[in-house]
């Protein structure tokens, strides 16, 4: 299932999401400060969220930036479960 | 559209935001109209202090009542009852445990689910 994840519901989402052998998290918004350590599935950040608090150089190799098409396809594309 | 299984997850503190009311609001909406879906309600996080048998309910109550009438289950996530040092003699009667071992499987018995 895909997980879209905001930072004061991240804890709750990581564990469900841990759970799920399937899971694919993308961090939205101030998600984008959450830990990618803490998720064990494929884990994707919003480009935009990420360069406007300036941590698009930061980013650890595990999270792959993804655009707003991206984020439209993997919701038409998943069952999505909503923690942003 | 035929009747769906819809989960409502609760993960924000239940007072200072309007978010849990309109859960509570929304999951009538949701078992009142022509589909008659059904509704199953998860306080997990900061969501369960809400589980508290002193919690003031007052605000959602007539919902409440509404849900029952149609055996809407309301779980809390017990490990999260207890990190809040929440014991069992303060959780309200019709609040059921849940393991947090056991949550994905609501997840993935939904159609869909909100949070609030």
């Amino acid at each position: 299932m895909l997980y879209l994840v905001d930072k004061p519901n991240g804890e709750n989402a990581a564990r469900v999401a841990n759970m799920d052998s399937e899971a694919k998290v993308v961090l939205i918004k101030d998600g984008v400060y959450l830990n990618p350590i803490d998720f064990s599935g494929k884990l994707y950040a919003m480009e935009d969220d990420l360069e406007i608090r300036g941590l698009k150089e930061r980013l650890s190799g595990k999270v792959e930036p993804i655009d707003y098409a991206k984020l439209v396809d993997l919701i038409v594309d998943n069952k999505v479960i909503n923690f942003a | 559209m035929a009747t769906k299984k819809l989960l409502y997850h609760f993960n924000r503190p239940p007072y200072g935001t309007v978010f849990q009311t309109e859960g509570w609001r929304a999951g009538v909406g949701a078992i009142a109209g022509i589909d008659e879906h059904e509704v199953v309600i998860l306080m997990q996080g900061d969501g369960v202090y809400y589980a508290l048998k002193d919690a003031d309910r007052k605000e959602n109550l007539g919902y409440e009542q509404t849900l029952k009438k149609v055996d809407t289950k309301v779980y809390a996530v017990s490990e999260d009852l207890e990190k809040r040092g929440i014991s069992l003699n303060e959780i309200a009667p019709d609040i059921t445990l849940i393991k947090a071992s056991e949550t994905l499987r609501l997840y993935e018995e939904a159609d869909f689910n909100l949070d609030w």
